[in-house]
């Protein structure tokens, strides 16, 4: 009996880690796609300003943003940098190296969305941590950054991301209904 | 009259030795800057006074790249350099004055639009920009905190200072650092004068001493460095030269005349040419060119000739004194002289700085020397006949003959070859390891250094501001159609009044009252319908140092441009505005003196054919003028037959071929029957010498000494060997 109660025990606790789900791997030819919705809290405004929309992702191409509440846009960030799209039309583009502070953003969008965590870890030094069913990753940018920490969390795919900036701005982003899919 | 001389000659000696010793004390800096051969009256004022200041701009800035193996080893690096070169030069940050003038711009955002935002409200439609501003505050990871977004809800500054010109947007910023790839960009200011040599070595040796990481690369440029490497280059091959020249003097005295008194004679009469062509420049001019020194060795050979000549007349004749030689040479060597320093004259007619000195340094040096001879020499020279050169050994007219139809043939061949040549690039010919670095940061920056700029001048600077607004339009269009890479001009950041005026009349006509309260309504603000209230114009005063010359003279700098012709084309209708090509006008300039060195040449010819007939007759002037005119047509084409190309520094050496041609022709001339073997010695060694020096110049990297030293050595073989021809009797 007692052993029984040992083992139950034991399985009790290993039951979490096995409940876990472990985050998936976008493959060579792979693109994930999925919705969001984002609140951004500007410090002093009243309200946070929501937005909502579809988004999709894949190594080559970037990351595609594309709002549709409260107005249709798009956006596209990669390497290279952001560039803006209202009706089609090209209203802004900032580079990486006019805003190094992208070139971070990129990288832990980018990979976390292949999840390539290894990669993170190195470059960053923070790596995946168990947290509920799932995992989370919180790490401050080194140097002279106008982000003060980004959050992330996730089971099988990332579903909420924090970003926090110095100046006491918050950006807050949940993805849903998320798939893999081929590239486009 | 000689004691007089004498005198005169210890009075000179002196002044020029105290002047000189004074300057070396000094530091006397040497200019080694072959721009500063170049006339400059051709330039309209415009173009000059700008030319001047970005020139000295120019001069003042380094630029050094660094990379480490990581950006921690790199920022190590940066650091090391920065310290090591605090003495030397004050670092700028482009980043810092980026962020200095977006700070200063920030208040005057209402009259501030990008290109798009100011089409979208000269449109009418001004929702545009508010959605556009919308867009860009409801993405992620947006750029725009809220503090900025309260102060500019439209985001008009953002927008605007995007717009940017494409070579500050190369620049990253990196912890602080201005970063281009995986670079650390440095920019220094110098402390010291970039042709001061001192400075030079210090600067140079600090930054040798910089104790890099393993693996770093550095990369650097700057007038200082090219300039370092072309004083050490142009004195040593200076120095190398003289000293051979020297060396070779001595020895051909020692071997030809086995004493020593005529090489202590030789050696006596240079240092009087030289002594006295320092001296008198110094005290005329405050830096002597490197090319007024390459001249003076040039000197040697004139000065030394007087010295041969002088002994050599002792060969074989029993009872021979010091005054009785110097009375039998005082004729072609007064000529010889006189001819010279009138030549010299002639040249200081012509508008160049560097040239001046040259001739200053020359005509002084050779009067010296001649009056060393005639003066000085009875009074110290003791020695009598020369007996043990009894078979002297003389060209015979065949090989005359022989070497003025090779001369011929061969300057024939060079008429099919011949070409001009006034690139500058040759001219001031860059080491090629500092070259390359140049180009890879040209690359990596996207800053080119073909030099060209547009210069704007206007009354005041609001009409220049708007001159540049009414000249970008055309400068877009040549971007847009690939002409131009891209362009920086002052307006691009900081616009007239006259614009800024505009465009807040625009914001205030679609953007403010009640579409400004719906907009921040929009945005979950409280309406704040006052923050694009501001007062006051943005002037350029303090800021964009390098486009802005002075308040009433701008310049546009041009990146990449294909079609000279094109922008002219687009200037025609602009007043005040001037394409500054340096590559291109001082190509135009060098050609413009190559070909009025050749009329000078011409008009010394001339002059001392006159002088030659009121001493002779016509039929002897042109006789004695053959020779050194013979040589002087001749020397460029064969020049040309051996694939050198004929630049402004060929014709210079022309002249000097003339000279000296004119002295041996003189000489052959005057000589009596039974004197031609001495005077064809004398003849010999001078040219032997002269060729020695000029031979060795002919090997110099740097094309202009090069250019100089082959014109020479041609020209001189074929004068001592075509002099014979002249000599009474014809046959020796």
């Amino acid at each position: 009996m007692q052993k029984l109660i040992l083992w139950a025990l034991s399985l009790c606790i290993c039951f979490p880690l096995y409940a876990q789900d472990k985050p998936i791997s976008l493959k060579e030819g792979q693109a994930l796609e999925g919705y969001f919705i984002q609140q951004r809290h500007l410090s002093g405004f009243a309200h946070p300003i929501v937005s909502e929309g579809q988004f999709y992702f894949e190594k080559n191409k970037g990351l595609i943003w594309k709002t549709q509440k409260p107005f249709e846009t798009k956006l596209v960030i990669n390497a290279d940098g952001i560039t803006q799209f209202v009706d089609d039309q090209d209203t802004m583009t900032v580079s990486v190296k006019q805003f190094p502070a992208l070139e971070t953003l990129h990288q832990v969008l980018s990979l976390s969305m292949q999840g390539r965590w290894q990669e993170i870890d190195r470059l960053y030094g923070a790596g995946l941590t168990p947290s509920g069913t799932g995992w989370a990753l919180n790490f401050q940018p080194e140097g002279d950054m106008p982000i003060q920490s980004i959050s992330l969390q996730g089971d099988e795919f990332l579903n909420h991301l924090i970003i926090v900036k110095p100046e006491g701005d918050k950006d807050e982003i949940q993805f849903h209904d998320q798939q893999i899919t081929e590239i486009k | 009259m000689r004691k007089l001389g004498l005198i005169f000659w210890a009075c000179v000696m002196l002044g020029s030795l105290w002047v000189t010793g004074l300057r070396f004390y000094e530091g006397a800096a040497l200019d080694t800057n072959f721009m500063a051969l170049l006339p400059e009256e051709d330039q309209n004022d415009l173009s000059r006074k700008a030319n001047d200041l970005l020139k000295s701009q120019g001069a003042e800035r380094i630029v050094i790249l660094i990379k480490g193996e990581d950006f921690t080893h790199s920022k190590q690096d940066a650091l090391k350099i920065v310290e090591a070169l605090k003495p030397f030069a004050e670092r700028q940050n482009i980043r810092d004055n980026f962020k200095e003038l977006a700070t200063a711009l920030f208040p005057y955002r209402a009259g501030l639009l990008s290109a798009q935002d100011r089409d979208w409200l000269l449109a009418g439609e001004g929702s545009k920009v508010s959605k556009r501003a919308l867009a860009q505050i409801i993405s992620p990871f947006g750029i725009s905190n809220a503090q900025t977004i309260t102060q500019d809800p439209y985001l008009l500054f953002p927008a605007f200072l995007a717009s940017a010109p494409p070579h500050q947007a190369k620049y990253g910023d990196r912890e602080g650092w201005t970063v281009v790839q995986d670079y650390i960009v440095l920019i220094f200011h110098l402390q010291g004068n970039a042709f001061d040599q001192d400075f030079q070595k210090g600067l140079s040796a600090a930054l040798d001493q910089v104790d890099l990481s393993n693996g770093s690369q550095l990369l650097k440029t700057g007038v200082v460095f090219y300039a370092q490497k072309g004083a050490a280059q142009g004195q040593s091959e200076a120095t190398l030269i003289g000293a051979i020249s020297l060396i070779a003097i001595i020895l051909l005295n020692l071997v030809v005349f086995r004493s020593v008194r005529p090489m202590l004679l030789s050696l006596l009469t240079i240092l009087s040419g030289v002594g006295t062509g320092l001296g008198v420049s110094f005290i005329v001019f405050e830096k002597l060119h490197i090319m007024a020194f390459i001249f003076g060795a040039g000197l040697i050979g004139i000065a030394v000739d007087y010295t041969f000549h002088y002994c050599c007349e002792a060969i074989g004749k029993k009872g021979s004194n010091a005054l009785e030689r110097t009375q039998t040479i005082a004729k072609p060597l007064t000529l010889g002289m006189v001819s010279s320093v009138i030549g010299f004259a002639i040249l200081s007619t012509a508008p160049f700085p560097g040239l001046r000195q040259i001739a200053l340094f020359a005509a002084s040096g050779l009067f010296m020397a001649y009056l060393t001879v005639m003066c000085v020499y009875p009074f110290i020279d003791k020695s009598t006949v020369i007996t043990h050169l009894t078979r002297l050994w003389v060209p015979s007219r065949r090989i005359s003959v022989t070497v003025c139809v090779c001369a011929l043939m061969l300057g024939g061949i060079g008429v099919i070859n011949f070409h001009v040549d006034d690139d500058v690039r040759r001219l001031q010919q860059l080491p090629p390891d500092l070259k390359q670095q140049e180009d890879q940061i040209r690359t990596l920056t996207g800053v080119d250094n073909a030099m060209r700029f547009l210069v704007i001048s206007g009354g005041n600077e609001e009409q220049l501001l708007q001159k540049e607004e009414a000249l970008a339009q055309g400068l877009d269009q040549l971007v847009d159609k690939g002409i131009l890479g891209d362009y920086q001009a002052i307006s691009q950041f900081i616009p007239s009044q006259h614009r800024q005026k505009e465009n807040r009349k625009l914001v205030a006509r679609s953007l403010l009252g009640d579409a400004l309260v719906a907009h921040q309504s929009r945005l979950g603000m409280t309406p704040h319908p006052d923050v694009y209230d501001q007062k006051g114009y943005m002037t350029p005063e303090g800021y964009m140092a390098d486009l802005r010359l002075t308040p009433t003279l701008h310049v546009i700098r041009l990146n990449a441009l294909k079609s000279p012709q094109a922008l002219e084309d687009l200037l025609t209708g602009f007043d005040g505005v001037v394409l500054l090509d340096q590559a291109r006008s001082i190509g135009q300039l060098l050609g413009k003196y190559r070909q009025r060195a050749l009329v000078l040449t011409a008009l010394a010819c001339l002059v001392v054919g006159v002088l030659l007939t009121l001493r002779y007759n016509v039929k002897s002037a042109v006789k004695v003028l053959t020779i050194p005119v013979f040589a002087v047509i001749t020397t460029p084409f064969i020049g040309a037959a051996f694939g050198e190309s004929f630049t402004f520094f060929n014709a210079m050496a022309l002249l000097l071929v003339l000279m000296i041609g004119l002295d041996y022709a003189l000489f052959s001339y005057e000589a009596s029957e039974h004197n031609q073997a001495p005077i064809m010695l004398a003849n010999g060694l001078s040219a032997l010498s002269t060729i020695l020096a000029f031979g060795l110049l002919s090997f110099s990297d740097l094309y202009a000494i090069h250019a100089f030293g082959i014109t020479i050595l041609i020209g001189i073989l074929i004068a001592y060997f075509a002099a014979p021809l002249i000599l009474k009797n014809g046959d020796i």
